[in-house]
Parts: C-alpha cells; sequence; structure tokens
C-alpha cells in the first residue's frame, strides 16, 4: 500500500460542506480510520461525518492538524482510575478559548468522531471553568436554573455537611 | 447536536456520560458545590462525589461521628460507595494557648460511649446497612494519636483502643487490619487477638520517633508468635527511623549487630508469608532488605 502520509481524503460535514484534509490528520479519529479500513478505498468515497457541523468540523480537523505526530492513544482507561490533572498544553488551552457553544460542539464532535485525547482537553476546559466556584457561580457561567425546592437544597447540604463532617 | 437540533450546545444539554467525563477531573470539593446547581447535575455529580469522599471514611469514636456515620450508610445511593472504614480512638484537637487547663486539655475521649455499649450498637447498625448495599467493607484502627499539636499521647490512648479492638474481636470479624499502630501500643493489645481471626493485617509498622529497644520488638514478636492464627499474618512492612539525638549504644539499632540479626531472624520465623518488608531509614544509613 502506497504511503499514507500524503493521501488526502475528502469528510462531508453535516451540513453537506465537502472539507478536503490529509488521511493522517484524519485519522487522529477512531471514527474516520475505521470507516476508512472498512471501505478500503480511501480517498475515492468522501466521507460522512453526520453529526458535526462544517465549523465545528474545520476546528476539530486544526486540533487534529497540530497533534498529528501524537503518539497512538493510550488504552481508554476506566474514567475512574484516570489522573485527575487538569493540565492543559498551552497550545490546547488557547485553542480552547472559543465560546461556551463551540467548546460543548468540540467535545459533542471529539466524543462522536472518537479522538480520546480532544474529549479530554474539551472536559478538563470545561472543568477548569467549575474548580472553585460557588454552585451560584456555576449556575451563571453555564446560564442553568436552579430547580431545587428550599427543601430539596436543605437535604443535600446535610448530605454535603457529611463530606467534611468526620 | 447540530443538524437534528437547533438547541445551542450547553452544559445541561450534553449527554449524561460527557457530564460525568467532565466531573471526575473537577476537585473533591468542586462536587460538593456542583450538588447544589441544579436536579440534572447533582443527579451526574453524586457518584463521583460518593466515591471520591466517601470510599473511606475515618471516624473517631464519639457519639457525634458514629451518628454521622450511621446516617450516611443508611443513605440509599451515597452509602453503597463506603468500602473501608477507619475508627481512631480519640483525635487531638487545637489546644487553647494559654487555657491553663489540665493535663487533659486538646483531646477528644469518650470512655463512656463504649464502656456503654453505644458505641457497639452504632457499629451494628451501622454494619447491617451497609450489609444491605455493599459486598465487604474493611475495618482498620487507626492510632490518630500525633496530628502535630504538641503532645504525643491521648489521655490513656491504649485503654479505649483495646476497647474498640476488644469488640470488633467480638463480632466475629474474620479479618483485622491495623494501620499505623506503633510499638508500644500493639503490644499491649495483643491479648485481644482471638482465634476467631482468620487473618490479621499488620499494614505498617512505625517505630517512628520510638527509640529502638530490641527488648520492646522482641516481646511483641513473641506475643504474636503465639497467636493461633499466626499463619495468616501477613507483615508488609517494618518502619523504623533512627532517632536524630540519642545516639547511645542500648537505644539505637546497630544495624548489622548481632543483635539486630537474631531479631530480624526471628522476624522471618514469625511471618512466614516469604514477603516481608524491611525498611530502615537512619541518620547515617538507608537501607532496603528484602528476605
Amino acid at each position: 500500500m502506497a504511503s499514507t502520509d500524503d493521501q488526502k481524503i475528502i469528510l462531508v460535514s453535516s451540513d453537506g460542506v465537502n472539507i478536503q484534509t490529509d488521511r493522517i490528520i484524519a485519522e487522529r479519529s477512531m471514527l474516520i480510520k475505521n470507516m476508512i479500513e472498512d471501505l478500503g478505498t480511501p480517498g475515492e468515497e468522501p466521507i460522512p461525518i453526520m453529526n458535526v457541523s462544517e465549523a465545528v468540523l474545520r476546528k476539530v480537523l486544526e486540533w487534529c492538524d497540530h497533534h498529528k505526530k501524537d503518539p497512538p492513544p493510550e488504552k481508554d482507561e476506566d474514567a475512574e482510575s484516570r489522573k485527575k490533572t487538569t493540565d492543559i498544553e498551552e497550545w490546547d488551552q488557547k485553542f480552547m478559548q472559543v465560546d461556551q457553544e463551540m467548546l460543548f460542539e468540540i467535545i459533542l464532535a471529539a466524543n462522536y468522531m472518537d479522538i480520546k485525547a480532544l474529549l479530554d482537553v474539551g472536559c478538563k476546559t470545561v472543568a477548569n471553568m467549575i474548580k472553585g466556584k460557588s454552585p451560584e457561580e456555576i449556575r451563571k457561567t453555564f446560564n442553568i436554573q436552579n430547580d431545587f425546592t428550599p427543601e430539596e437544597e436543605e437535604q443535600i447540604r446535610r448530605e454535603n455537611e457529611w463530606a467534611e463532617d468526620r | 447536536m447540530t443538524s437534528s437540533s437547533p438547541t445551542r450546545a450547553t452544559l445541561s444539554t450534553l449527554p449524561i456520560e460527557m457530564l460525568g467525563r467532565i466531573f471526575w477531573f473537577v476537585d473533591k470539593s468542586d462536587l460538593i458545590n456542583l450538588r447544589l446547581v441544579c436536579k440534572l447535575v447533582c443527579a451526574v455529580a453524586n457518584k463521583p462525589f460518593a466515591i471520591r469522599h466517601f470510599s473511606t471514611r475515618c471516624h473517631v469514636i464519639t457519639e457525634h461521628s458514629m451518628k454521622t456515620l450511621l446516617a450516611l450508610s443508611e443513605h440509599a445511593n451515597l452509602g453503597a460507595h463506603i468500602k473501608n472504614i477507619i475508627l481512631s480512638p480519640a483525635r487531638a484537637v487545637l489546644e487553647v494557648p494559654g487555657s491553663g487547663g489540665s493535663e487533659d486539655d486538646g483531646f477528644v475521649v469518650d470512655d463512656s460511649f463504649v464502656e456503654s455499649g453505644r458505641f457497639s450498637s452504632f457499629m451494628q447498625q451501622i454494619l447491617s446497612n451497609l450489609e444491605q448495599h455493599s459486598g465487604s467493607i474493611a475495618i482498620g484502627v487507626d492510632e490518630d494519636h500525633c496530628l502535630g499539636y504538641g503532645r504525643q499521647y491521648l489521655v490513656n490512648p491504649e485503654r479505649q483502643l483495646n476497647e474498640v479492638i476488644r469488640w470488633l474481636v467480638d463480632k466475629c470479624f474474620t479479618e483485622l487490619y491495623l494501620q499505623d499502630l506503633d510499638v508500644e501500643n500493639i503490644a499491649c493489645l495483643n491479648r485481644y487477638f482471638t482465634a476467631s481471626l482468620e487473618r490479621i493485617t499488620l499494614e505498617e509498622f512505625k517505630l517512628g520517633s520510638v527509640c529502638f529497644r530490641w527488648r520492646l520488638l522482641s516481646s511483641l514478636f513473641k506475643h504474636l508468635s503465639q497467636l493461633p492464627n499466626l499463619t495468616y499474618c501477613k507483615f508488609r512492612r517494618l518502619h523504623y527511623s533512627l532517632p536524630k539525638e540519642n545516639r547511645s549504644l542500648d537505644h539505637c539499632i546497630q544495624l548489622l549487630s548481632g543483635a539486630y540479626i537474631s531479631c530480624w531472624a526471628s522476624l522471618l520465623l514469625i511471618f512466614p508469608d516469604g514477603k516481608a518488608v524491611i525498611e530502615i531509614s537512619g541518620l547515617d544509613t538507608t537501607r532496603q532488605l528484602e528476605t
């Protein structure tokens, strides 16, 4: 088989836009990698990415381009056992400086396209937006309505005390 | 998602498993706040909250602390995540400078709570609650006597610790896990180890600041060697730090001296699981010897 490094493939976004990219870049996505393997004819057939719009897909591919030389993803560990560090490398931090809608779209796309490293960067970015904030500040940040009754809230406060009280 | 629904993507429209993934990255204390945000966020935060705050519980043996543990054990969702309970007979609290109090100031010790049987009935309820939703619970006893508030020893710590151990043994636990016990206290505990224990895990001996007196250590091992369940003993680590001061020969271990070697030989004899690790760190020497 010819070298895959400079092979081009075409992706089709959910809004019907064709985007040409390098196979090596697109294959950061396990979804695309598996599709290419299944199709067996890379480059000939455009690959539909059903759930991702053009703007988000271009953004995701920008990330994949920057990270195309990264070592292949490690085996998916259990989320609970993963190291809980929220350190994000500088380039990724800048990359994630987008509005919240785009941030969540990237997370959804990374999940759908099965790009674990990007999914983690997205989740860590959101986690960093949560860290150190009060419940009210979290609601404000993410535009969430408090739907607890005073009684329910009191119950949760009591349970929360167990975490501090020994 | 963009094509299928026109709604903007927000935190609360993310799929539950994405939210869950995010919440594994926040700090323990953030989970407390997340539970108060809204019902959906609370429901997703509950599991990481429970695992990170409740899987190992350290409780002091006082009515207040046991009430908390009881309430937690009764909770349908949160109680299920308790896996380890470490009981401490007492806990140091901050001494108030210039209070001019008696010897006992600065420590909470509640002997009557154990002696009256209230501790026992609390533990029975707690354990029967936990049996409903959890396979196995490890119970440990931790001395917790040295929190750096100046004084080393609690008011009569051995006595109450013994009560706790006796209670645990009487309740037919088959496994006892002792954490962080120092050599002086464990020597006076062992009369409560009975044949009903199948396994004793002595995870760590901390000799710490205690000057090494090999008579003390060998009498301890002699006591332990008389236990009928000896072969199940799992001795993992012996921590011994040579005292910085006081290097007089009677008190300091002589690393390769005959006395030490003979003591060590009896160690091997007593713990035949073949995996004992002896860790010695001191002023002049750091050695790790595998047997």
